[in-house]
């Protein structure tokens, strides 16, 4: 592992946010949501509120780790890479 | 509006655990708003719906009938290979209840003690001043309010956004938590509409269990609750009703729910300045079974107590706050620990080693183990079996 403090850490990082980052993005389907939380709940940035008409993502938070796929009992979220 | 911008209390979340603070501090004579994110307390539930004897704290409320639909003398728990162990818990172990009408029933509880009640008002954020939490901001409608407690209480369930707001790290591992899917369903052919029903099986439900609580007249709360497992929730709960036409073939869906279920990473501390949180939010839940009711309850009489010793002195720093986690930890805690532990145990059995638990153990035996209690014969099975002894060996 590299270690976080280290300059290297810190391009690898540049680069994940930066480039690859946008080759993915989630895909919340409304349609299976049942505004159950769940997801929020595990969530380790807090990157998700649950509102009336299902999940929102703070985009400048998420990291796109895939926990809240995993967690959906409905499989709503997908992370696609 | 009613709302004030001013209480001694602020607490977020109208489930179980935010009623019963409130209405016990109110009846400690403070000024308590109780406010809820959703239009109406109660829906949607997330929640299997049984309510054991134990949760002394609802129970003495005296719950009414129209909560009430069905009463519990005990449960058949079904191993993976289908044997079934009968656990008969005497006349009467608890309700299967109308969880809207609990939760409406208890926010009408604690209004009736004076503390204010208000749906539809989210908490967007928590108010921190000099390292203290000082109040919220919330939002009813288009209306924005800014409001100053001397404590804020998080009660906000599952999801559990308002701790880590305030600086508590409450956030769950995936390991620690699992997905549940349910129905309301019409026309189920029950075995015996006094007795829950729980299904085990990797194939089935994973490390989890299938669950069918009767509500009465053929209905019933048929759901699951499980982790870790390829498929969703959703398509093991659909999978099994559609391989078990002998219980749901004429069976209709009238509800449908979904919901996560902290079952682990109880907290050592769960207070800071001028902020405590409590129930789902706080991962009081049992590990075991996965009921949270009677844990939030519970926990939410003490804290109430807490916090209004700390108003009354003066002083609600997280040192005079942390009384609560000690009192928790030795009335629950501690307990709920030893469940975790048995849970984490029952995770790594395979489909076989738990038809050999269900052919040795009795319905007492699993009743006593849910509950945290040691099991007298435990030792004498996991003998037989040198793997499960190694699995074990924390839990003698």
């Amino acid at each position: 592992m590299i270690n976080p403090d280290s300059f290297i850490y810190d391009i690898v990082e540049f680069i994940y946010f930066n480039c690859l980052c946008r080759f993915m993005s989630w895909n919340i389907n409304n349609r299976k949501c049942l505004s159950c939380g769940a997801c929020v709940g595990v969530c380790p940035v807090n990157a998700l509120r649950l509102t009336e008409h299902g999940v929102e993502v703070d985009k400048n938070k998420c990291i796109l780790c895939n926990t809240c796929a995993t967690i959906c009992p409905v499989k709503a979220i997908k992370v696609e890479k | 509006m009613m709302l004030k911008n001013e209480y001694d209390v602020v607490i977020v979340g109208a489930g179980p655990g935010g009623s019963i603070t409130a209405m016990h501090l109110a009846k400690h004579g403070l000024k308590v708003a109780l406010l809820e994110k959703r239009q109406e307390i109660g829906t949607p539930k997330r929640c299997g719906e049984g309510l054991p004897l134990t949760a002394t704290e609802i129970i003495k409320l005296g719950v009414p009938d129209y909560v009430i639909r069905q009463p519990i003398n005990g449960a058949i728990v079904y191993a993976p290979s289908g044997k079934e162990v009968i656990v008969n818990m005497g006349d009467l172990a608890g309700y299967v209840v109308e969880r809207k009408e609990l939760d409406k029933f208890l926010a009408y509880e604690a209004a009736k003690a004076g503390a204010y009640v208000q749906a539809k008002t989210e908490v967007t954020d928590v108010i921190i001043e000099n390292n203290y939490v000082v109040g919220v901001k919330a939002k009813y409608q288009d209306q924005e309010y800014i409001i100053k407690a001397k404590v804020v209480i998080a009660a906000d369930g599952v999801e559990s956004t308002i701790a880590r707001k305030a600086g508590l790290n409450t956030t769950n591992k995936l390991i620690d938590i699992e997905s549940g899917f349910q129905f309301e369903m019409a026309n189920v052919k029950i075995r015996d509409p006094k007795k829950l029903e729980l299904f085990f099986g990797k194939e089935i439900a994973g490390r989890g269990y299938l669950w069918i609580f009767p509500k009465g007249d053929g209905v019933a709360n048929v759901g699951i609750g499980t982790a870790m497992t390829e498929k969703s929730a959703r398509q093991l709960l659909e999978e099994w009703i559609e391989s078990r036409p002998d219980l749901f073939s004429q069976a209709s869906i009238i509800e449908v729910n979904a919901g996560g279920i902290p079952v682990g990473g109880l907290l050592d501390n769960m207070v800071l300045n001028g902020f405590a949180v409590v129930g789902d939010a706080a991962h009081q839940v049992n590990a075991i079974h996965g009921g949270g009711m009677h844990e939030a309850t519970d926990a939410g009489k003490l804290l109430a107590d807490v916090v209004a010793k700390a108003i009354e002195n003066n002083d609600v720093s997280q040192e005079a706050l942390s009384l609560y986690n000690k009192l928790w930890w030795e009335a629950r805690g501690n307990k709920l620990l030893k469940v975790q532990k048995l849970r984490e145990f029952f995770d790594k059995l395979s489909d076989d080693d738990m038809n050999m638990m269900a052919e040795s153990l009795s319905g007492d035996d699993l009743l006593k183990m849910a509950k945290g209690s040691k099991v007298v014969g435990l030792a004498k099975i996991l003998i037989k079996k040198p793997k499960l002894l190694l699995l074990a060996k924390h839990l003698i």
